[in-house]
C-alpha cells in the first residue's frame, strides 16, 4: 500500500520562547515490510537541520532555534510504501527463548525500563495466562497481546506523561502508548525480549481519529513487537486487536518509548506552549488493496505454519 | 571575557560602592541626630531610609520592616551611644542585618559571592581583602559593636570599603574586567548622590546650615565643597555642587563622564545604546542651565535617575543579555494522546 | 618499621633503605620530631594561604581541611617506571580502541567473542546516545587514571580503571610545589622528573582532538558544574594552568550545531570542550531533560562534528568493573600483546560458578559495585560484619551483573609521619595518563595514603591523605613536551 504521510506539531508560546533544540523521530523506517520513498522535513522559525541514524536505527531530525519565538511548526511529510509482514510459524517453542546466544542478543529487550518496569502481581497474570509451558513463542506473545486488548480500555488523552504499569493496570484504562508498554512488560517479565514500536496506523478502525475516504486524520501509533527464535520480531498492535499489516507505518523501535519519542526536547523562557499535533494520511493507491479489516481477536490471525515456498512468494 | 563573569564584576562594583554609600549616609544621619529630639530624629532616619530605598524586601512573619521598627517602642530611651534606642537600632538593622537588601553585610556577601566565581580573574589580594572583610562583618560580635560605638564601627567599614578600592586601583590590570568593575560603582554612585539631593533638597530649603551639612557630609562632599565654594551653602549650590562639579568624585557629572568613558573602550565599534544614552545624560548635565532646572528640580532628577537607570539596564542588554539564566523546560510529544 | 605481609616500598626484608630512597631515608633520619613538625607547619600555612583545601561534608556547612599532604615522598625509580609507563600506555591504548571499537566501530570484540554482546548492552556507562559520534584520532579517553596497588609479592596490579571524568592531577601538582619549597636540599641531590608541565600537556593534547574543521588555533574551555561543586578548585586550576576559559553550561550555547561562549563581544566559537560533568548532565535535549548544568544542542553538536567533548561520553561502559575482567583479553586481541601490568583476580557474578564460588568465600574477597569509583560501596570480606556479609550476599543474587567479587590485595607501605614519628602505612597509587596524538604518563601521579595505622581506606574523606610522588631518572628527551 502507498501512503502519504504529513506529520505536523505546532507549539504556542503565550510568550516567547529564547530558544529551543528539538529531536524529532517522524521519519517511517526502511526495512523488509516497508520501503520509503521521499522524506522531508520542515521548520518555522527555519533552523539547520541534522540528520543521523540512533543507536536503534530509527532517523533522528535534529534542530535548534536560538532567535526569540512565539511560535514553532515542525512539518514532515513521507511517502511509503508497505507490505503486510511474513507470517510467522508456531514451531519455535517456549523453551528456545532460554537459548543463550538468544539471550546475548537480546538483552536489553528483556529487562524493566524506566516505562516497562513491573511488579510481582503483574508478572503473575502474566504467567498465569501464559503457563510455563502452554505456548510456543509465537502464541506466548499473541495471547499477551490479547490479554492485554481485554484487560483495557481505550482512553483518549488518558496519559500526558506515560504511567508506570501498576497504574495502567490499575485503571485499565490507557492510550496506545500504554497498551504497548504493559504488553512489552509482561512479554519480559515471561522471559520472552520484546521490543515498543512507535508509528503511523491508516485504518478506519483506529480509534484516534477519523477517516473520510482515502483520508485518515490521526495522531501517531504504538504497539509492540515480541522476538521469535529462528524467525524475528513478530509485530502487534494490541491497542487494535490487530495483527500489524500494510497499514502500519513504523518509525522505529526502543526499549520503552523514551528510546523512540516522535517529538522531544527543550526550551527556554517564561512561557507556557500550547500543543498542536496532527498526523493526516493519504492512501495513494485506494483501488487495488483496500485496508485490513478489523480481527476480532489475534489469535484468529495467527497462521498455520506454511511452508518455506509460501513464506517466500507471500514476501515476493 | 565571559557575558556572565563581566556581570559578576558590575555587580560586584554596584555591591561595594553601595555598602560604602550606605555606611557613609548612616553615619551622618546618625551624628546629626545626636542633639535632636526623638521626634527629629525618627523623622530623620524615615528619610534615610527613603534616600537608600531600603527596606525588607519581604519581611518574614514577626519581623518589622525598619519603618515599623522606628515607631515600636516609647521615645526617649537613649543608647549607650546616647542615641534614642529605635533610631539606633534602625541604624543597626541597616548596616548588619543581612536580611535587608542593600545592608553593609548584605552588599559585601553579595560583593564576596560575585568574587568567589571571578577568583581567576581578580587579585589575590583583592580576594584576601573583600573576604577579611565578611568575616568582620560576620563576626558574631559585630552588631555588638555596632551598637556599642557606632561611629567607631561605621568608620572602620569605610576603611575597609576605601582599603578595597585600594587594593582595586592598584592591583588589578585596566582590562574589561576591572572596567565593568568601575563601571558598576560609578552607576551606582551617581544613582545614590541623585537620590540624596532628591531626599535632601527639600529638608535644606532656607533651613540652617546644619542641614547643609548633612547633607554634604552624607557623601563625605563637605570639606571639598567648602574648599571650592568659599561661601556659605545655599541649597542650589549643594545641588549644582553635587550634580556638576567637575572635580569631586561623587558628583553625578563625574561620575557619568568615567562611566561613559569606560563603556566607550568597551565598545568594540560604533555607539552601543549605553553608550549613547550615557553620552546623552552626560552632556545633558555638562550644557544645563543650573538655574532653569533650580525651578523645577525634583522633576528633573527624576528624569536624571530614570536616565541613569535606563543606562545601567542598557549595559545590561548590550553586554550580559546572553548570560541571562532562563529556566529550562523539557517538551515531549506522546502518541494516541494529542493535549 | 614493615608490617609483616605487606610490601615495604622503602626498605628491603632485612629492614635496609632500598637504594632509591637512601636520601630521603638518610635526609629525615637526621630531623628532630620537632623540626619535622615544622615543615609540617609550614606545609599547612602554604596550603591555607593559597586556599588549597578540601571539603568534608557532613558537618553544618561542610568543613574546609587543609589538603593532607604527608612529608615522605613516594619515590619511583627510573627502570621500575619505564615498566609502568609502558603497561599504562598499552592498557588505555586498548581501552580507547575497545570505546572505538563499541561506539564508532563494527563491535569487532563482540563479534568475535571477545565479549559477550550483553556485557555492553547491560552496562549503566553504556550510552546510546554516543552511539556512532566519532572522535578524532579515536581519543575518547583523552585523560585517564587508572588506580595501582602493590600487592605483598610486589607486583604492582590494575585495581580499577577511570576513564570519565579522573580528578586529583591538581593535588599532584600542588604536592611538588610545596615539596619543593619544603625539602630543596633534597630535590637538588636527585633526579627528580618534573610534573608541572602538566597544563601545557593537556592543552595539546586537547588542541589534538579539534575538528579538523576549525583550523590551526582551536578554542578550548574548561566546563564545571560550578563553584559549589567539590572539584572546583581542581577545575579552576586546569582552566588557568592552560590559560582557557573556565565556563558553566549557561556560557555556552549551540547555534546551528556550533558550540558558542557568550561573552561581552557577542558569541565566540569553541572547538573543544575539556568537560568535568557527568554524562547524564551534559545536555537536557537527550540526558536528565532537568538538567541546568548542561547545554541544550551539545550532543547533536558533537555529533555534527563542529566540537569534540573530552572525555567522550560514555566511556562509563569502559571503565565498568564487569568490563575491567576483559582488559587483559582486549589488550591481547587489539594490540596482540601481553598485558604489562596485571588485574587483580576478578570474579564475574553474572557467571554461575564464578558466583557459586564467590558466595562460599565471601568472608575472604573483596566485594565491588561494577559503575562506582571512589571506593562507594565496596564490602571487604575480612573485616565485614555478618550483617553486612548477609546484605552483599542478597544484592549479589539480586542482580549479579551488577557486582565482582576481587581476592583481598594488600596495600603496599611507606612510612608517613605520625605526629611524633614516621610509621608504616598504607598507599596506592593513581598515575593520569594523556591520550592525545600519543599517549604521555605524568611521572608519578597522585599517592594516596591511608593515615590511620592499619587502614586500608585512602579516600580523602576518611582519613586518607596524599603523598608527592617522585619519578626518578632523567627524562627521555623525544618524551618531553615541547
Amino acid at each position: 500500500m502507498r501512503l502519504d504521510i504529513c506529520y505536523r506539531t505546532k507549539f504556542v508560546f503565550d510568550a516567547p520562547a529564547r530558544e529551543s533544540q528539538n529531536e524529532l523521530r517522524a521519519c517511517p523506517a526502511s526495512d523488509g515490510r516497508q520501503r520509503l520513498l521521499g522524506y522531508r522535513v520542515l521548520v518555522e522559525p527555519s533552523a539547520r537541520m541534522l540528520s543521523f541514524t540512533d543507536y536503534w536505527g530509527t532517523r533522528v531530525d535534529q534542530f535548534g532555534v536560538t532567535d526569540s519565538h512565539a511560535e514553532l511548526e515542525v512539518t514532515a511529510e513521507a511517502s511509503v510504501e508497505t507490505q503486510d509482514p511474513p507470517s510467522f510459524s508456531r514451531e519455535a517453542p517456549r523453551r528456545s527463548l532460554a537459548d543463550p546466544d538468544f539471550l546475548d542478543r537480546h538483552q536489553e529487550y528483556l529487562n524493566p525500563t524506566r516505562h516497562t518496569s513491573w511488579d510481582e502481581a503483574m508478572a503473575a497474570e502474566a504467567r498465569d495466562l501464559t503457563g510455563p509451558d502452554a505456548h510456543d513463542a509465537v502464541g506466548t506473545a499473541m495471547h499477551i497481546a490479547d490479554h492485554v486488548a481485554d484487560r483495557l480500555s481505550y482512553q483518549p488523552g488518558t496519559t500526558e506523561i506515560g504511567q508506570p504499569i501498576t497504574a495502567i493496570l490499575a485503571n485499565g484504562t490507557g492510550v496506545c502508548q500504554d497498551y504497548a508498554h504493559l504488553a512489552v512488560a509482561m512479554c519480559r517479565s515471561v522471559g520472552m525480549p520484546a521490543r515498543y514500536v512507535s508509528g503511523y496506523l491508516f485504518s478506519s478502525s483506529d480509534r484516534t481519529g477519523s477517516i473520510e475516504g482515502d483520508l485518515v486524520r490521526v495522531q501517531t501509533h504504538a504497539w509492540f513487537e515480541a522476538a521469535v527464535p529462528g524467525q524475528g520480531w513478530l509485530a502487534l498492535d494490541p491497542t487494535n486487536r490487530l495483527a500489524v499489516g500494510r497499514q502500519h507505518v513504523k518509525i522505529g523501535h526502543g526499549r520503552d518509548y523514551g528510546d523512540v519519542p516522535p517529538l522531544r526536547g527543550v526550551y527556554s523562557g517564561p512561557g507556557v506552549p500550547r500543543l498542536e499535533a496532527a498526523v493526516e494520511i493519504r492512501r495513494m493507491d485506494p483501488t487495488r488493496q483496500p485496508p485490513a479489516p478489523m480481527r476480532p481477536s489475534l489469535l484468529a490471525a495467527v497462521r498455520a505454519p506454511r511452508t518455506r515456498d509460501q513464506q517466500q512468494q507471500q514476501q515476493q | 571575557m565571559l557575558a556572565r563573569h563581566a556581570e559578576d564584576m558590575f555587580w560586584a562594583g554596584r555591591y561595594l560602592e553601595r555598602a560604602e554609600d550606605t555606611a557613609r549616609m548612616v553615619r551622618a544621619t546618625l551624628l546629626s541626630t545626636v542633639a535632636e529630639s526623638p521626634a527629629q530624629a525618627l523623622h530623620r532616619m524615615h528619610d534615610l531610609t527613603r534616600t537608600l530605598r531600603l527596606e525588607a524586601p519581604a519581611p518574614a512573619e514577626g519581623a518589622q520592616t525598619i519603618a515599623e521598627s522606628l515607631t515600636s517602642s516609647p521615645p526617649m530611651l537613649r543608647s549607650q551611644a546616647g542615641l534614642d534606642i529605635d533610631v539606633q537600632a534602625a541604624a543597626t538593622r541597616l548596616v548588619c542585618s543581612s536580611a535587608v537588601a542593600g545592608s553593609v553585610v548584605f552588599c559585601i556577601g553579595r560583593a564576596r559571592e560575585n568574587f568567589r566565581s571571578l577568583r581567576d580573574q581578580i587579585p589575590s589580594e583583592l580576594w584576601e581583602e573583600i573576604n577579611r572583610f565578611h568575616l568582620q562583618l560576620g563576626h558574631a560580635d559585630f552588631p555588638g559593636a555596632m551598637e556599642q560605638d557606632p561611629f567607631r564601627t561605621l568608620d572602620s567599614i569605610r576603611v575597609s570599603c576605601q582599603t578595597l578600592n585600594g587594593v582595586l586601583s592598584t592591583s588589578m590590570a585596566r582590562g574589561e574586567a576591572y572596567r565593568f568593575l568601575a563601571l558598576g560603582q560609578n552607576l551606582e554612585r551617581s544613582l545614590m548622590t541623585c537620590r540624596l539631593i532628591q531626599a535632601r533638597y527639600p529638608e535644606m530649603d532656607g533651613s540652617s546650615y546644619d542641614e547643609m551639612a548633612l547633607t554634604l557630609r552624607s557623601v563625605s562632599a563637605l570639606e571639598a565643597y567648602q574648599r571650592t565654594m568659599h561661601s556659605s551653602p545655599l541649597a542650589s549650590d549643594v545641588a549644582r555642587f553635587l550634580l556638576l562639579s567637575d572635580a569631586f568624585p561623587r558628583s553625578v557629572l563625574f561620575c557619568l563622564r568615567l562611566s561613559e568613558s569606560h563603556v566607550g573602550s568597551m565598545a568594540a565599534n560604533g555607539q552601543p545604546p549605553p553608550l549613547r544614552r550615557l553620552g546623552q545624560l552626560r552632556s545633558g548635565l555638562e550644557f544645563a542651565d543650573f538655574d532653569e532646572m533650580a525651578t523645577d528640580l525634583p522633576t528633573h532628577l527624576r528624569a536624571l535617575e530614570t536616565g541613569v537607570r535606563e543606562a545601567a539596564d542598557l549595559v545590561g542588554d548590550h553586554f550580559f543579555r546572553n548570560a541571562e539564566a532562563f529556566t529550562l523546560h523539557s517538551q515531549a510529544v506522546k502518541p494516541g494522546a494529542p493535549s | 618499621m614493615s608490617v609483616p605481609g605487606f610490601f615495604d616500598e622503602a626498605a628491603d626484608s632485612s629492614g635496609r633503605a632500598r637504594e632509591h630512597y637512601r636520601t630521603v631515608q638518610e635526609w629525615f633520619d637526621r630531623l628532630t620530631p620537632a623540626q619535622v613538625s615544622g615543615l609540617e607547619e609550614q606545609r599547612n600555612e602554604s596550603f591555607r594561604r593559597q586556599g588549597i583545601t578540601f571539603t568534608v561534608y557532613g558537618g553544618e556547612e561542610g568543613t574546609e581541611r587543609t589538603w593532607p599532604m604527608d612529608l615522605f615522598p613516594r619515590i619511583i625509580d627510573a627502570s621500575e617506571w619505564a615498566v609502568l609507563e609502558r603497561g599504562l600506555t598499552q592498557r588505555i591504548t586498548a581501552l580507547n580502541r575497545f570505546l572505538d571499537d563499541i561506539y564508532a566501530g563494527e563491535q569487532a570484540a563482540v563479534h568475535e567473542g571477545i565479549v559477550p554482546r550483553r556485557l555492553i548492552t547491560s552496562s549503566s556507562g553504556f550510552e546510546r546516545e554516543a552511539m556512532n559520534v566519532s572522535v578524532p584520532l579515536g581519543a575518547r579517553c583523552l585523560v585517564a587514571g587508572i588506580d595501582l596497588v602493590r600487592g605483598a609479592d610486589g607486583v604492582y596490579r590494575v585495581l580499577e580503571d577511570n576513564l570519565r571524568n579522573p580528578s586529583g592531577i591538581s593535588y599532584v601538582i600542588e604536592n611538588r610545589a610545596a615539596m619543593t619549597k619544603l625539602l630543596p636540599a633534597v630535590f637538588s641531590d636527585m633526579a627528580v622528573r618534573s610534573v608541572d608541565h602538566y597544563g601545557r600537556s593537556l592543552l595539546r593534547a586537547l588542541r589534538s582532538v579539534a575538528p579538523p574543521a576549525c583550523g590551526d588555533d582551536p578554542t578550548v574551555a574548561v566546563l564545571t558544574p560550578g563553584i559549589f561543586n567539590s572539584a572546583y578548585f581542581e577545575h579552576a586550576f586546569l582552566a588557568r594552568s592552560m590559560g582557557v576559559e573556565l565556563v558553566e553550561g549557561r556560557d555556552l550555547v549551540v547555534d546551528d550545531h556550533v558550540v558558542a561562549m557568550r561573552t561581552t563581544q557577542g558569541l565566540e566559537r569553541v572547538d573543544v570542550i575539556y568537560r568535568r560533568i557527568d554524562d547524564h548532565f551534559l545536555d537536557p535535549v537527550v540526558f536528565n531533560p532537568h538538567s541546568t548544568l548542561g547545554v541544550p544542542g551539545l550532543m547533536a553538536a558533537t555529533r555534527a562534528g563542529t566540537v569534540t567533548i573530552a572525555n567522550s561520553v560514555g566511556n562509563g561502559v569502559g571503565d565498568d568493573k564487569a568490563v575491567y575482567a576483559y582488559v587483559p583479553e582486549l589488550i591481547r586481541f587489539y594490540l596482540g600483546e601481553e598485558p604489562i601490568i596485571p588485574n587483580a583476580d576478578t570474579y564475574l557474578l553474572w557467571e554461575p560458578d564464578q558466583r557459586a564460588e564467590v558466595l562460599e568465600r565471601l568472608d575472604e574477597l573483596v566485594v565491588k559495585p561494577v559503575a562506582e569509583s571512589g571506593g562507594y560501596g565496596i564490602v571487604i570480606g575480612p573485616t565485614a560484619t555478618d550483617a553486612e556479609l548477609a546484605e552483599a550476599r542478597e544484592k549479589i543474587v539480586a542482580d549479579p551483573r551488577n557486582w565482582i567479587a576481587q581476592e583481598v590485595v594488600g596495600l603496599s607501605t611507606l612510612p608517613a609521619w605520625a605526629g611524633d614519628h614516621f610509621a608504616s602505612r598504607h598507599i596506592d597509587l593513581r598515575p593520569f595518563v594523556l591520550c592525545g596524538e600519543q599517549a604521555e604518563v605524568i611521572p608519578g601521579g597522585l599517592t594516596r595514603v591511608a593515615l590511620r595505622e592499619g587502614s586500608l581506606i585512602v579516600n580523602s574523606s576518611q582519613g586518607g591523605g596524599s603523598k608527592d610522588t617522585w619519578v626518578l631518572g632523567n627524562p627521555d628527551p623525544a618524551a618531553a613536551p615541547s
